[in-house]
């Protein structure tokens, strides 16, 4: 095991010698006497040390001691050992160059905190008088206040839920000296018992917030009596039919996160898409509710839709300019993969890539047929002599085989999704089937898109 | 011829023979006794005296009992000058009992003889309980302390009884025993530890100072319970350094247009905490925003104003919303030390100076419960 340790039974101890603190006699002449309290357990070296090591000091009456009797385990109060309770918090962002909280809002958490353990700390506390009145005095100003608790805390921290905990004074032994009292002794000693109830806890786990963002919900097939993940997921829950929750078993997941926002992505821009407007939101707003702390360059955005595979990612800055828009730097390895595309003119690993995006009909070709260059082209040819008499589609992908053009992506035919990079820009397209676009570009709807503030 | 009797009814000349014999091998052998006279319970005043605790006409003196009912002399006048005796006793090692306080002396009982028609002729009366003895033999000039001048050792007089060994033949008797305590800083012995450590320099501290461990427990005592206020400043919990949302009705957040920055945006004032629980409410606002105070609310406000009323018990902080204040939360967190400005429901019966003049007369608010509302003449305020 780890060592740990957190003194929880040392601020008990101070918090009792706290409250018996500060009360005092009064004498003839008015004079108000604070009555010092301390622990009751102290060593014989430190004894020495507070009368000087000498003889000749006289120790000062009255005062209190406040010293442990007994801590016990309390199995009325123990409840559900593995329960673990989290709390979010949201802090001031901290300013550690003033060294004050600003107003704005800093990091985020979640506290996991783990059942803590009941005990019963029994305390006494011994009061010193030199005279009956003066130990009445005290008295009274003591025991009034217990009615029959007081209320203590050992911290002030909002996390720590085992701080709070009352004092009952279960006992009072009145006097230690016997009636008459003999021949000896001016001082007598009054004891007060206490019991207190308290916890012992575990540390907690400090997390980053983690409170829910996305929810993705599978839907019950209403037929089968089971959850079909198979079918295609509801794309926009913005407007739904009025027969979608008879149609359901069609609908097994709908997600959805914060205000139901969208994405929309323009190349490095993206903007929140709110009942279906772009840029009606601004980005503040969505930074403030989420958890975590934004960081221009670290704060990062994943992304995904029906045709990804995988959670495309880049860092993100607000634009500050434009507060509806963030300017993000995608991670290139998070992009989809590209297709292949066979030939045997072209080198094995250039396959995947294409060399430009022309339009044939204002293009001479003649200075790149080179084996094996690629073009994506904007317009079909047909028979054009400047291009060998090939025919071929617009969105074709052709190729020069050493010879002639030739077609090597027929869109006319192929309505899989297929992905490519133009080398001379160094952007990634997607064939959707109709067109190509932009791999990452267009909108993104609720529930496709997530945040990470804090990268 | 009268028969022979070395015991005669009245002291003659070989008592005086005797006597004078004692006091000299008491002055030749014995060590310098310094007495504060005990003069009696200090004297009360006529309006605080009460039939159990009275005032003496003339001033209370050595025999005067200041409490009636308990039987004790806890506030005691001592003679402010000493008068020196010679005392014998045998010296005994000691030991010290290591008690919830601290070291106390075991063994600390002495029993010494003095000569009794000395120390009546000195002292003018006989010894008795409660003179207070110094033994300056007995100082410690090496004690672990800063102080420049040695520690004096005090006894206080339990109990004065004759001497077995202080009877001579002609059966009078010569001697006083006394049975000494240490004494302890407390009430009854105030008037001698107030007295000068230093009697050449009376402005540098009292015996109190250097003698007792008050000093040193008072400072032990205000270390712990500072460290107490550092764990639990105030009942409650803090979130003062905790952020609160400001969320519109629908859950989003509610954002407004700095009005110095016109591509800036900040989130607006909460209109309550975003954080529940015991005793959070303090007088400060959410998120450490500005806030006015004062007993009335200012004239020009714009919504999301905060203004904490201080004429409210407790103070109350209030929030604009454009058309009126509303409550936010009130400051009930309070230090829990026992100081004399405490306030809560309990201690504001005990931590109260208020008065009230009723029909032209200044009443305290704090009275005992046992003399509020006495018929004139019996009431005294507490």
């Amino acid at each position: 095991m780890q060592h740990f340790y957190d003194g929880q039974i040392r601020r008990y101890i101070t918090q009792m010698i706290r409250m018996l603190s500060n009360f005092g006699y009064q004498d003839i002449e008015g004079n108000v006497v604070r009555i010092p309290v301390t622990y009751g357990d102290l060593t014989r070296q430190v004894a020495n040390i507070m009368r000087d090591n000498s003889e000749n000091k006289i120790p000062s009456a009255p005062r209190m001691a406040v010293y442990i009797t007994g801590l016990e385990i309390d199995r009325s109060r123990t409840a559900d050992q593995s329960f673990v309770s989290k709390l979010n918090i949201r802090e001031r962002k901290y300013d550690s160059s003033g060294k004050e909280y600003l107003d704005e809002q800093g990091k985020n958490y979640t506290v996991e905190r783990l059942m803590p353990t009941p005990y019963t700390l029994s305390v006494s506390a011994d009061l010193w008088s030199t005279n009956t009145d003066q130990k009445l005095q005290i008295l009274e100003q003591i025991l009034v206040l217990f009615n029959p608790s007081l209320e203590i805390q050992t911290t002030d921290n909002y996390i720590d839920w085992a701080s709070l905990t009352v004092v009952n004074l279960e006992g009072i032994t009145y006097s230690s000296r016997s009636v008459p009292v003999g021949i000896d002794s001016e001082i007598d000693i009054a004891t007060l018992q206490f019991q207190v109830p308290i916890y012992l806890s575990a540390p907690v786990k400090v997390k980053r917030l983690g409170v829910i963002t996305n929810i993705i919900q599978s839907i019950f097939h209403a037929d089968s009596g089971e959850i079909d993940l198979q079918l295609t997921p509801l794309q926009n829950t913005d407007n739904i039919p009025d027969n979608y929750y008879t149609d359901i078993a069609e609908q097994p997941l709908i997600k959805t996160n914060y205000q139901g926002y969208g994405m929309f992505v323009d190349n490095t821009s993206i903007q929140i898409i709110s009942k279906n407007k772009v840029g009606a939101v601004k980005w503040d707003d969505l930074l403030e509710a989420y958890p975590g702390q934004y960081s221009a360059g670290i704060s990062r955005i994943y992304l995904t839709n029906e045709n990804l595979n995988n959670e495309i990612t880049g860092t993100f800055a607000l634009n500050e300019l434009d507060t509806t828009k963030i300017v993000i730097d995608w991670d290139l390895d998070s992009l989809p993969t590209n297709s292949v595309f066979t030939s045997n003119f072209r080198d094995a690993n250039q396959l995947s890539t294409i060399d430009a995006i022309v339009d044939p009909l204002i293009l001479n070709p003649i200075d790149f047929e080179v084996q094996g260059y690629r073009f994506l082209i904007t317009n079909s040819i047909n028979n054009n002599t400047a291009w060998n008499n090939l025919v071929a589609n617009t969105n074709d992908i052709i190729e020069y085989n050493g010879t002639n053009w030739y077609v090597l992506f027929d869109s006319e035919i192929s309505n899989s999704v297929s992905y490519v990079t133009n080398t001379n820009t160094g952007k990634q397209y997607y064939w959707s089937g109709e067109q190509w676009l932009l791999s990452i570009e267009g909108e993104y709807s609720k529930g496709n898109w997530r945040l990470s503030l804090d990268g | 011829m009268p028969r022979l009797s070395l015991y005669k009814p009245e002291r003659g000349n070989d008592y005086a023979f005797l006597d004078k014999s004692i006091s000299e091998m008491f002055t030749i052998g014995g060590t310098d006794v310094f007495v504060h006279k005990y003069l009696g319970p200090k004297d009360v005043s006529n309006d605080a005296a009460t039939a159990d605790q009275p005032s003496y006409v003339g001033g209370s003196a050595e025999t005067s009992i200041q409490d009636m009912l308990f039987l004790e002399n806890r506030d005691r006048k001592y003679d402010p000058n000493i008068y020196n005796l010679r005392g014998i006793y045998n010296v005994q090692d000691i030991d010290f009992d290591l008690s919830q306080f601290g070291l106390f002396l075991s063994n600390d009982t002495l029993f010494m003889t003095i000569h009794i028609s000395d120390s009546v002729r000195i002292l003018g009366r006989k010894a008795m309980a409660g003179d207070v003895i110094e033994l300056p033999h007995l100082v410690d000039e090496h004690a672990l302390n800063d102080y420049s001048v040695a520690l004096k050792r005090f006894y206080v007089i339990e109990d004065v009884n004759r001497a077995s060994e202080g009877f001579s033949p002609t059966w009078y008797p010569h001697l006083y025993r006394l049975k000494l305590k240490q004494i302890y800083d407390g009430q009854e012995f105030k008037e001698i530890l107030d007295l000068p450590a230093n009697e050449e320099e009376p402005g540098e501290g009292s015996l109190r100072d250097i003698l007792s461990t008050y000093e040193v427990e008072m400072q032990i005592n205000d270390a712990v319970v500072a460290q107490a206020e550092t764990d639990a400043g105030k009942s409650g919990y803090d979130t003062a350094h905790y952020y609160s949302l400001s969320t519109n009705s629908d859950g989003s957040v509610d954002l407004e247009t700095a009005q110095t920055d016109a591509n800036g945006n900040t989130a607006a004032r909460p209109a309550r905490s975003g954080y529940n629980g015991y005793l959070l409410g303090t007088t400060d606002a959410p998120n450490g925003a500005e806030f006015g105070m004062g007993i009335s609310f200012p004239l020009e406000s714009q919504a999301g104003d905060y203004f904490l009323r201080t004429d409210f018990l407790p103070k109350r902080l209030f929030r604009y919303n454009g058309s009126s204040w509303t409550k936010m939360q009130d400051g009930v967190r309070v230090n829990m030390s026992q100081t004399d400005t405490r306030n809560t429901q309990k201690t504001s019966f005990i931590n109260n100076t208020n008065s009230s003049n009723i029909a032209g007369e200044t009443i305290n608010e704090r009275q005992s419960l046992s003399k509020a509302l006495r018929p004139k003449g019996l009431e005294t305020d507490n």
